[in-house]
């Protein structure tokens, strides 16, 4: 047999002719590896933005493929962790879309106040700017008192960073223009204390957040909220995972109670009525 | 190995493309084969204005896209203001909000890279007229995993750093003023036509 005759069009042959895509095997090898190793099953999360967070945490490593990865998440716990909280962090900002949160203050406000306590809850809060926004609107409307304002992520050191509530400066001069777009009618500088190039969020605001560990991908339903502020979180998954979350989302609200989504992500298709499409304000519906 | 006509044919742009795309759009037939996906640098309180500008041109639905969409054939697909925008494999578009990529969200590497991935050469793209580089790296991915790429001539953009920049990493396979972008677009939607004859 002459293997020499065999062999060249073997190796010339080009991935997408043979029917292999070899980054998608890369990146499910990668993931296999990390669930074994880890117990974080990411299979769930949106493809696309897990394949190009990967491969910047590849190409961080010195690593040019993303199976290059593998050794080290095997033999690495640090570089295993750090590869994980690189996949699933969640850029967060105290009031992206002010638009939504004066929606928030005129639409959904108004009927929490008739309640004795409210129960609210940000999911996968990273480090915490979105629940201080919210914070921060539940003090001007007045209700902050009486909430009980639940902040959740998977992550336990992105956690303590949302509880420590240090922000760059820079970011909070960003915000400040977002803040009264946002409805807010007081001086944002009244909110935390500037020191150097840092700021921390008011002691006032850090003391009415609760923070606790959940993961929206293993762990059950979440209390009986009255208000669900989840904007831009279900994008992170896939359809099939996006379904769970969504019930289980549902399954956290009390009747009558509230959920906010990101103003792209699909409303709940049974069980709500729509308080405000653009804004992604719906209601659950009594059973 | 490249097909006859792509899945998706990519266009993106920044500053000075707007007239460039709006051309495209208007020419695209009403059984276009494959599906239009449109990313420009546009300003955050958009507000589906740009979707909105594309549909008074334009004979198939043009719509912004949502999370989960199916990318699907004879549709514009505009990607939103504040969000990045993917092509999965599964052949869905997602969209995300990690930080801007060359200053920019939606980030048009972004797409390009996803597309390469996902689509390979099954995706086409074109990198009009900008002022800054997104695009350029995307572009090369895209050529690099077989597909179609583009680039407009740097000369004809009002804003020719965007193109020149691609044509820079070698990864525009033609260079082009807007009505050869223009034909080569339509060209691709006649191969298929052609062929089903």
């Amino acid at each position: 047999m002459n293997i020499g005759a065999l062999s060249p069009p073997m190796l010339t042959r080009p991935a997408f002719a043979s029917g292999m895509d070899v980054e998608a095997l890369e990146l499910s090898l990668l993931l296999e590896a990390l669930r074994q190793r880890t117990g974080h099953d990411l299979r769930g999360l949106a493809q696309a933005t897990v394949e190009r967070r990967a491969q910047a945490f590849a190409r961080d490593t010195g690593s040019a493929v993303l199976s290059s990865l593998i050794p080290l998440v095997l033999h690495d716990a640090s570089v295993a962790e750090a590869l994980v909280r690189a996949l699933t962090r969640r850029e967060v900002e105290m009031f992206r879309d002010p638009w939504v949160h004066r929606a928030l203050r005129e639409r959904v406000f108004p009927s929490l106040r008739a309640l004795p306590h409210v129960k609210a809850w940000a999911p996968n809060c990273g480090t915490g700017e979105e629940v201080y926004g919210l914070a921060i609107a539940l003090a001007e409307e007045q209700l902050l008192d009486r909430t009980h304002l639940y902040a959740t992520d998977a992550d336990e050191e992105v956690l303590a960073r949302a509880r420590e509530a240090i922000y760059s400066l820079e970011r909070m001069q960003e915000f400040t223009p977002q803040y009264h777009e946002a409805g807010g009618s007081l001086s944002f500088s009244e909110y935390y204390h500037a020191r150097y190039a840092a700021v921390v969020m008011a002691p006032a605001l850090r003391s009415r957040v609760i923070f606790a560990h959940h993961d929206l991908m293993s762990d059950g339903p979440f209390g009986e909220m009255n208000l669900i502020v989840c904007r831009n979180v279900l994008l992170s998954f896939d359809g099939p995972q996006q379904d769970l979350v969504s019930a289980l989302l549902a399954d956290s609200l009390a009747p009558g109670g509230y959920l906010c989504l990101g103003t792209h992500e699909p409303l709940p298709p049974v069980g709500f009525e729509v308080v405000d499409e653009r804004a992604r304000i719906c209601r659950r519906l009594p059973t | 190995m490249r097909s006859a006509t792509p899945e998706a044919v990519l266009v993106g742009g920044s500053a000075g493309s707007l007239s460039t795309v709006l051309e495209i759009v208007g020419a695209i037939p009403a059984e276009v084969p494959f599906a239009l996906v449109v990313c420009l640098h546009v300003p955050l309180d958009d507000g589906g204005g740009l979707a909105a500008l594309l549909r008074d041109r334009s004979r198939v639905p043009v719509v912004e896209v949502h999370d989960q969409q199916a990318l699907v054939p004879a549709h514009i697909f505009v990607a939103p203001a504040n969000y990045h925008l993917l092509v999965e494999r599964s052949r869905t578009l997602s969209l995300s909000v990690d930080p801007r990529v060359q200053y920019s969200r939606p980030s048009i590497d972004v797409l390009f890279e996803s597309a390469a991935r996902a689509l390979g050469p099954a995706a086409a793209a074109v990198l009009l007229s900008g002022a800054n580089e997104d695009g350029a790296a995307g572009l090369a991915l895209l050529r690099a995993h077989g597909a179609l790429t583009a680039a407009q001539e740097p000369a004809s953009a009002s804003s020719p750093q965007m193109p020149r920049a691609a044509v820079a990493l070698g990864a525009a396979q033609r260079v082009l003023e807007p009505a050869d972008l223009k034909a080569l677009v339509l060209g691709l939607a006649r191969t298929d036509a052609r062929q089903a004859r």
